[in-house]
């Protein structure tokens, strides 16, 4: 296990998280949403979070922002950000965390803005709330400033729009705007483009990228979509039923995947110009998170289980510099040899 | 999968979709006055042959959804015309006759003219193959030699006798008799519930395609309940009506166990396969595919197309594929049509589209699309602007404001649908051969000089 | 011949469709179950109305029986005392159950049928049927069942079925309105138009998926509807304008005994009392009942 909080090439880490789990208690029986997951988010790099439904990429946002719905609970782990462990500070403290160091878009970017105001006083309120700006005219010329540099057309008359008289990419526009408007150090972005054109998905990714560099923030990627992913991140990780198989450099996850469901997922996409008849297929689904399983949740699904792999949970090693893996085909000790 | 593009088919086309045509009208006010149209569809022709897959790919707004749902007459068009397997012959004339009927400007009907209609209506009726009443066939032959011969009197003087009119009148009621026997959008009621049972579709989202309250096996069997029991097989209706619904679903990939169970019970990509067992029950030869997968994961999309793939091999299916996913269409079919606020810009078959993409907004779509490739990880520049609403649509060439090889001839004349050989339809002024009228001169944009960044699609391999 | 058994058969298909409705009871089942006001809604209306049923051959005097005991307190041989006439106050009670059960009832059913058919007609066409059957949906809609059933009575005479007739008359725009509600928005789902993909027509797709998809709400109106049909009976019986004595009806119970209120209190309490347990428990029912048929929390975002 690495040691907490190491800089790996001499960055720090902003955020760490260890040994989270969430489980959600139903009256039908307990669901583990993330069932202990490990994961170092460092200064200005974007990672991205890969998986399908259900993997739990999107709790692991919401637990870091403390707000998983009810009746879900944090039931262990710690979340350290800048130092601070998240999981121990009040509904007010956490409160000026939310939008200010820490803040979030979400997918849908028609249900996320307020439609009962103008786009102008919902930025205004961000603004005015975490900066203490009252004035009218300085907070409108903030408000400028921002739709300015999300390169919204006219912003002068977005101002004064309501969500509704917005196109998609322009109320992601907004959203990201909201996002950015108290320099946050990390910014998470849930599944941002997935509901939006693909010519405007490539603005928006452009621009989240240029943004996060040029305020210096972490970007913290929610995506299915592989292409994006390697399109725009620093680092990559893969969730699988609540768990991290693999993470690793982009450019060293996509050219050297170890974990068997990486592989089964680079093979089903399908890739612009690849002559394929049939992609390849990861066979089976997702096991039911309220079953406990002891063994890795991949176990059903793999070519390469064995029984270790049905009775004992897999560690997460480091194969190479950089590159983990939770896999037992991959042995803490032969970091250099992998078993296959 | 080879699309054999460059060799003339001579069979006729399974599907065939003629200057298509859907406008909503946009009303405000107090007394609904029409403001606007939303221009879903304007002016749309396809040709789709029998056994192939031809994919339709757009963003939001272009209108591609709305052809998957016209053509099985779920939304009636305004305009146009949508055959089922018609012989070629008829098709080709017909087309002719609408191409000719179109090219005449009104009031400017000249002996020429006048004589191309005669042609082309003798061709369309003249041979055996149309197949309407005789005695109407009869007649408009009758009526295309009078205007033959009123031509041909007055050759010299390039004037004629017969009003224009009376020859408009003409082309148009030849043209709604040929409509009413061939056309789906023409036909009645009980004509279109048999036809039904050929054209399926299966729908984007699996979660509300299915009613919640019917079984699996209700869900899949309710075609019976409409057309009768499947005529491949005897038997006593019931017996029939429950081997079949097991043969399909066990054909989708599900078992017998489920047909009891309720939609609820399933995954997304089971439920999918649901929808094509339904669309599959009626052994249709023609299913519109309408975004069937963009609501799945990706291991279980790859599961589903491949699971279209085999099944079209299998039975010998037709697909209308459409989807905004470039990589998924691309993977899917023969050939591919581009769409852009309700008009088809490019059409090419698959290999040709990848390594030969024409238009602009093509060249823009390809660059757009992530791929799961670090290495080809670069800076390009997306394309500008937003993706235009279809309410009023920009005139000229409908996507002169986003892009960057405008020209001012762009602005004002709509670019006609060309072929450029090899099969490859484009609908860009730049690309117009032989001539470029003079008002657009540049060189003609290709994948090496576009400003969406460098090409990086490799030309595909051998075909597999 | 073929015809009228081929329509038949049809009819009865539509029956059988109707089974697409079955999971509404399902769920109405599995979940009510575990719902504390449906469970006691449920057990108050099963018990009002077994007693209300059996009546004739439970071991009381029968409602009309005029004995010489009048104005007895409750006692062992007259579990609710007897009054002016000497009547036992328990049996009036109990075949009052009847009344009121029997006229709520048939007038909520009534009232049912046409609402569903007028509000899904409206609802699924929609267009000019829609503007015209919304039209008088809303001219119903202001017609206060109450005064209209005494506006009958006095025009026609008092009788049940006026009050039957009055009731349907006034309540019909409700249902309608609910079920257009929800036939606009049921109809806009995607299996609707996979059916016309298939070839459906109109009707089967009107029976066999938009009314068994809308039925929900309807159970939860037309439980809480009961209870006010019965406060209206009751209402009305009480001011002589629906049941004429002898028929024992709790209305017109509670007015008989209000002379008598301070030497024979129980002539009023006790049909007073089983009136508003009556009440009660359908409107529990009702309550309970949109709770449990609500749309629960669409999945859980993981």
């Amino acid at each position: 296990m690495i040691p907490s909080n190491e800089p790996f090439s001499g960055r720090k880490a902003i955020l760490d998280i260890r040994g989270l789990r969430v489980q959600f208690f139903l009256s039908e029986g307990t669901v583990t949403a993330l069932d202990g997951i490990d994961l170092t988010i460092y200064e200005k790099e974007t990672l991205g979070i890969v998986g399908e439904t259900g993997c739990g990429k999107s709790m692991t946002a919401f637990s870091i922002l403390r707000l998983v719905p009810r009746p879900g609970r944090i039931t262990a782990g710690s979340i350290r950000f800048k130092g601070n462990e998240l999981l121990k500070l009040t509904n007010d403290q956490m409160r000026s965390v939310r939008g200010k160091m820490i803040s979030m878009i979400f997918q849908d970017p028609a249900t996320s803005l307020d439609p009962v105001f103008t786009v102008g006083s919902q930025l205004g309120e961000v603004i005015s709330l975490h900066q203490g700006i009252y004035d009218q005219a300085k907070l409108s010329a903030k408000v400028l400033q921002m739709l300015n540099l999300v390169k919204i057309s006219d912003p002068k008359n977005a101002m004064k729009q309501y969500p509704h008289e917005l196109s998609g990419g322009m109320k992601q526009r907004v959203m990201i705007a909201l996002a950015l408007s108290c320099s946050p150090a990390l910014l998470i972005a849930d599944e941002p483009t997935t509901a939006l054109d693909v010519t405007i998905q490539a603005q928006i990714l452009n621009l989240l990228k240029d943004l996060a560099r040029k305020t210096g923030s972490s970007m913290m990627l929610i995506t299915h979509n592989l292409g994006v992913v390697a399109e725009t991140c620093d680092r990559v990780c893969i969730m699988y039923a609540g768990r991290i198989v693999e993470d690793a450099e982009t450019f060293e996850l996509f050219a050297r995947p170890l974990h068997p469901y990486t592989m089964g997922l680079l093979s089903a996409f399908p890739k612009l110009g690849e002559k394929k008849d049939e992609l390849a297929v990861i066979r089976g689904t997702v096991p039911n998170l309220m079953i406990p399983f002891p063994g890795c949740a991949f176990v059903d699904r793999c070519d390469r289980a064995n029984e270790l792999c049905m009775s004992k949970k897999p560690t997460r090693v480091e194969v190479s510099p950089g590159h983990f893996v939770s896999c037992h085909l991959y042995r803490l000790g032969d970091e250099k040899q992998s078993v296959r | 999968m080879s699309a054999d593009a460059t060799q003339e088919s001579t069979e006729s086309p399974l599907v065939e979709i003629v200057k298509l045509e859907k406008l909503f009208p946009v009303k405000k006010g107090v007394f609904s006055r029409v403001v606007a149209h939303v221009h879903a569809m304007d002016g749309i022709d396809l040709s789709i042959k029998k056994g192939e897959t031809l994919g339709l790919v757009g963003e939001s707004g272009c209108g591609k959804t709305t052809v998957g749902r016209s053509l099985l007459m779920l939304i009636p068009p305004t305009g146009g015309y949508t055959f089922f397997e018609t012989p070629k012959s008829v098709v080709d004339n017909f087309k002719a006759l609408v191409r000719v009927r179109d090219s005449i400007r009104p009031g400017k009907m000249s002996a020429s003219d006048a004589l191309r209609v005669a042609d082309a209506l003798s061709a369309l009726f003249g041979s055996g193959e149309c197949d309407i009443a005789d005695d109407k066939k009869k007649h408009l032959c009758t009526d295309a030699d009078k205007i033959r011969k009123s031509a041909s009197r007055f050759a010299g003087t390039g004037e004629l006798d017969m009003h224009e009119g009376d020859i408009r009148k003409i082309i148009e009621s030849a043209i709604l008799e040929v409509a009413k026997k061939y056309c789906i959008n023409y036909k009645d009621k009980t004509r279109l519930k048999a036809l039904r049972a050929r054209m399926q579709i299966v729908f984007q989202d699996p979660y509300s395609s299915l009613d919640p309250r019917f079984t699996v096996e209700k869900i899949v069997g309710e075609g019976f309940r409409i057309h009768g029991p499947p005529k491949s097989m005897v038997g006593d209706r019931a017996t029939v009506e429950r081997e079949k619904i097991r043969q399909i679903i066990e054909q989708v990939g599900l078992s017998e166990s489920h047909l009891t169970r309720l939609p609820h019970e399933f995954s997304g990509g089971q439920k999918q396969r649901i929808a094509l067992a339904r669309a599959l029950a009626l052994e249709p030869d023609f299913i519109v595919l309408d975004e069937p997968t963009s609501a799945l994961d990706v291991s279980v999309q790859a599961q589903a197309l491949n699971l279209l793939k085999m099944l079209q091999k299998r039975f010998g299916l037709t697909y209308l594929f459409i989807s905004h996913d470039l990589s998924v269409v691309e993977h899917m079919s023969d050939r591919i049509a581009v769409m852009y606020l309700g008009k088809i810009i490019e059409l090419a078959p698959a290999d040709e589209f990848l390594s030969n993409a024409l238009h602009p907004y093509t060249q823009a779509l390809i660059a757009s699309i992530p791929m799961p490739d670090p290495k080809l990880r670069k800076t390009r520049k997306g394309i500008e602007g937003e993706v235009p609403s279809p309410i009023n649509p920009p005139k000229g060439c409908r996507f002169h404001p986003r892009c960057p090889y405008v020209q001012e001839g762009c602005k004002n004349i709509e670019p006609p649908l060309v072929d450029v050989g090899n099969g490859h339809l484009v609908a860009c002024h730049l690309q117009k051969v032989p001539e470029l009228p003079p008002e657009i001169k540049s060189p003609r944009p290709s994948p090496e000089t576009s400003p969406f960044g460098p090409r990086r699609v490799q030309s595909p391999g051998p075909d597999v | 011949m073929t015809r009228i058994r081929g329509r038949l058969s049809d009819r009865l298909l539509s029956w059988r469709m109707l089974g697409g409705a079955r999971q509404t009871f399902v769920d109405i089942f599995t979940r009510g179950r575990k719902n504390g006001m449906v469970v006691t809604g449920f057990t108050i209306i099963l018990v009002v109305t077994l007693l209300a049923v059996l009546s004739p051959w439970l071991p009381v005097a029968k409602p009309t029986a005029l004995s010489p005991d009048l104005l007895q307190a409750p006692s062992s041989s007259h579990w609710f005392g007897t009054d002016q006439l000497g009547r036992d106050v328990f049996s009036r009670v109990l075949w009052g159950a009847r009344i009121s059960l029997v006229v709520a009832t048939l007038a909520i059913v009534f009232s049912l049928l046409i609402g569903v058919v007028m509000g899904l007609t409206a609802g699924y066409f929609g267009g000019t049927v829609d503007y015209v059957i919304a039209g008088t949906i809303d001219l119903f809609w202001t017609f206060p069942a109450f005064l209209l059933a005494l506006a009958f009575a006095a025009a026609l005479g008092p009788s049940l079925t006026n009050v039957i007739i009055a009731i349907s008359i006034s309540y019909w725009a409700g249902f309608a309105r609910l079920m257009r509600g929800q036939a606009l928005s049921v109809r806009e789902r995607l299996f609707v138009e996979a059916s016309r993909a298939l070839g459906a027509n109109n009707r089967r797709i009107m029976f066999t998926h938009v009314l068994p998809n809308c039925i929900a709400p309807l159970i939860v109106w037309a439980s809480v509807g009961v209870a006010d049909a019965i406060t209206i009976e009751s209402s009305l019986s009480f001011l002589g304008a629906g049941t004429q004595p002898p028929t024992p009806s709790w209305g017109y119970m509670l007015h008989s005994g209000l002379d008598a209120l301070h030497e024979a209190p129980w002539i009023s309490t006790f049909p007073g009392v089983v009136l508003l347990i009556t009440v009660l428990g359908f409107n529990l029912l009702g309550d309970g009942l949109r709770d449990v048929l609500d749309p629960r929390m669409k999945g859980l975002r993981l």
